[in-house]
């Protein structure tokens, strides 16, 4: 049987990236699973540079961080380790970046969809996720409240 | 979400507008006169938003770092109905309608898909595996940038080259001279040969500039700076690579080798699209709200579109991840310069109408007795484009100068000078050029402690400054 003792959930503070990270609880078939929750803020803007550029990248870095411990509230019953990470970038890029980095074996993703311009010009991040993966990748949307039950009773 | 949803509501909106209601009030007068008149009645204060929106850029970042990163094109737009409001309200609606869409049209779409294509189709080209960061292979990256950059554009070249360079340099303990350097050839100096190689010169040849004009009269200048500059890198990267006791790298390096190299085939085509454009002549075209759009600018944009989509299609998602390739940095300039060439409007309408125009003192400047001053062009055109954007400064001091291209490129020093000032200059400082702040971006991002604002002029003042006198006196006294 293969092992999920690693996964990584990239979150966005929306329900369907909170009912992804509850989801991902239920997978997790070890005895010392970690889930990584992955915060990913948009790059700084290019005209600013040195101590500007680090300090708002502190500020940001801050912030999500703020954000990812709200989520390990919410899935602190279920007892497993969970780690926090904050980058900077595209989220298509940094989600499989992190994957290769950590090893992960397998990536639970929430999705929200995109407009029709975004989605034939750029894809969307799930997308580009799928594309460039080497561990499996699921994705969840429009959860139904029966697969959110029982998430270590949250 | 919302808001995204909002766009093509308000395009289709615009669309109606413009489709439906101009031409009631257009049919009353003459669009084409009133607009090559209007410099002569317009005030000097005109030009305040396209002033202000040119010092937003340069101050906005380093003092209020944190509103820039949020609503920069927020500004944009603010500068840019700060022009058209008022002016809308004195001149008529119709009259601002017609102006906006001639800028429009004219400059600031066939601007973009430019930009938008070169930036796509270069972001595609991968190079991979590590060199090793000597002096010679140093200079040789630096020599290669150089000569790509007039061809695919200098923030292509520069995206192609930096992360490579970096990687060479990852063992040496001084790497910021090589940073700089690169900033100075690779991102400004090396594309003064094509339209293709920098904003403004794209932006002459959209106002009638042949294509080769800029090869056959920038070259000399050009060979001259660049052959200084990296013989001058060599001796200082030679000096400290001793310095640090003529370092190895700690692991074997990766294979050289070239990801999306088809990319290269579609720049190919992309400087055949723009040839195109310039050569070929049918004396088709046709009026959108009295602005006369030619059918072979029009065939040149669907051409560099199409090279751009078929670069997104066949290359691969890890080579453009390899290149961390993003929307954000086109999506940046495509909200500042729409602001940019909105509120430029006025100020190139002024410089139009030359003595008769409220800016006649920035005339007089540049003149002598009513014979043009070559060195002060340089210097002029070369002073503001170091700390506000040289593409629309280029377009000030050619519209300065008469706003003939075909005056110019016969009479050759006054647009030799303008192109010179606006291209190299674009290196004294980070916020020159585009691809200086790319470049100082991705340096930080691997941890290089690059100069400060003024650690940086610190750099340009003592090498390029003396290069530039030289220019002067060479080519402009």
């Amino acid at each position: 049987m293969i092992k999920i003792e690693r996964v990584l959930v990239p979150v966005d503070g929306s329900d369907s990236s909170r009912n992804a990270a509850k989801y991902a609880t239920h997978l997790l078939n070890t005895r010392n699973p970690v889930l990584y929750l992955l915060y990913v803020w948009s790059p700084i803007h290019m005209t600013i540079g040195g101590d500007e550029a680090a300090q708002l990248r502190a500020e940001e870095e801050a912030k999500s961080m703020a954000m990812l411990e709200d989520y390990k509230k919410m899935l602190e019953p279920c007892g497993m380790r969970i780690e926090l990470i904050a980058r900077e970038g595209r989220p298509g890029y940094v989600i499989l970046d992190v994957q290769e980095e950590y090893d992960c074996d397998l990536i639970v993703i929430g999705s929200r969809g995109l407009s029709a311009l975004e989605g034939v010009i750029m894809g969307s991040v799930v997308t580009h996720v799928l594309q460039g993966a080497t561990c499996p990748v699921l994705v969840t949307r429009n959860l139904r409240h029966k697969y959110l039950l029982d998430a270590c009773g949250i | 979400m919302h808001t995204r949803r909002i766009w093509p509501w308000m395009i289709v909106l615009v669309g109606v507008a413009i489709m439906g209601v101009a031409p009631a009030w257009a049919a009353g007068g003459d669009l084409h006169h009133a607009a090559e008149e209007i410099g002569k009645e317009l005030g000097a204060l005109w030009v305040i938003p396209f002033a202000c929106m040119l010092l937003s850029i340069a101050i906005m970042p380093l003092a209020v770092p944190h509103f820039w990163h949020h609503h920069y094109g927020k500004v944009a737009a603010f500068w840019g109905l700060a022009f058209l409001v008022p002016f809308a309200l004195t001149h008529g609606v119709d009259l601002a309608l017609y102006e906006v869409l001639h800028t429009a049209l004219l400059e600031y779409i066939p601007f973009i898909i430019l930009l938008f294509s070169l930036f796509t189709i270069a972001g595609g080209v991968c190079l991979t595996g590590s060199l090793v960061g000597t002096p010679k292979v140093n200079t040789g990256l630096l020599l290669l940038g150089t000569l790509l950059a007039s061809w695919m554009g200098t923030t292509g070249a520069a995206m192609l080259l930096i992360r490579p360079l970096l990687r060479a340099i990852a063992h040496r303990k001084y790497k910021v001279h090589t940073v700089v350097f690169f900033i100075f050839l690779v991102a400004n100096i090396g594309g003064s040969l094509t339209p293709l190689g920098d904003p403004p010169l794209f932006l002459g040849f959209l106002k009638g500039v042949s294509f080769f004009w800029t090869t056959v009269h920038m070259f000399i200048p050009m060979a001259l700076i660049a052959t200084i500059l990296l013989l001058g890198y060599f001796a200082l990267d030679t000096m400290l690579f001793t310095k640090e006791g003529r370092p190895s790298p700690p692991e074997a390096q990766g294979k050289l080798g070239l990801e999306g190299a088809h990319n290269l085939l579609l720049l190919g085509g992309v400087v055949g699209g723009v040839l195109m454009s310039g050569m070929w002549n049918p004396g088709v075209g046709f009026d959108i709200y009295h602005v006369h759009v030619e059918l072979q600018n029009v065939v040149r944009d669907i051409i560099l579109l199409i090279l751009a989509g078929i670069s997104l299609k066949t290359t691969s998602f890890d080579t453009r991840r390899k290149n961390e390739f993003d929307w954000e940095p086109i999506r940046e300039v495509a909200k500042l310069f729409a602001g940019i060439f909105l509120s430029m409007i006025p100020a190139i309408a002024i410089l139009r109408a030359g003595e008769e125009g409220a800016l006649r003192s920035i005339i007089a400047l540049v003149s002598d007795n009513g014979q043009p001053n070559h060195a002060m062009y340089f210097w002029l055109t070369g002073a503001l484009s170091s700390f506000l954007d040289n593409a629309p400064t280029y377009l000030v001091f050619f519209n300065t100068a008469g706003g003939d291209a075909h005056v110019l490129m016969q009479e050759v020093t006054t647009l030799l000078a303008i192109s010179a000032g606006a291209v190299f200059m674009g290196a004294n400082t980070y916020i020159g050029n585009a691809p200086n702040f790319m470049v100082r971006s991705i340096a930080e991002s691997t941890g290089i402690k690059m100069p400060s604002f003024f650690g940086y002029m610190a750099w340009s003042v003592g090498i390029l400054i003396p290069c530039f006198i030289l220019t002067t006196v060479i080519f402009f006294m």
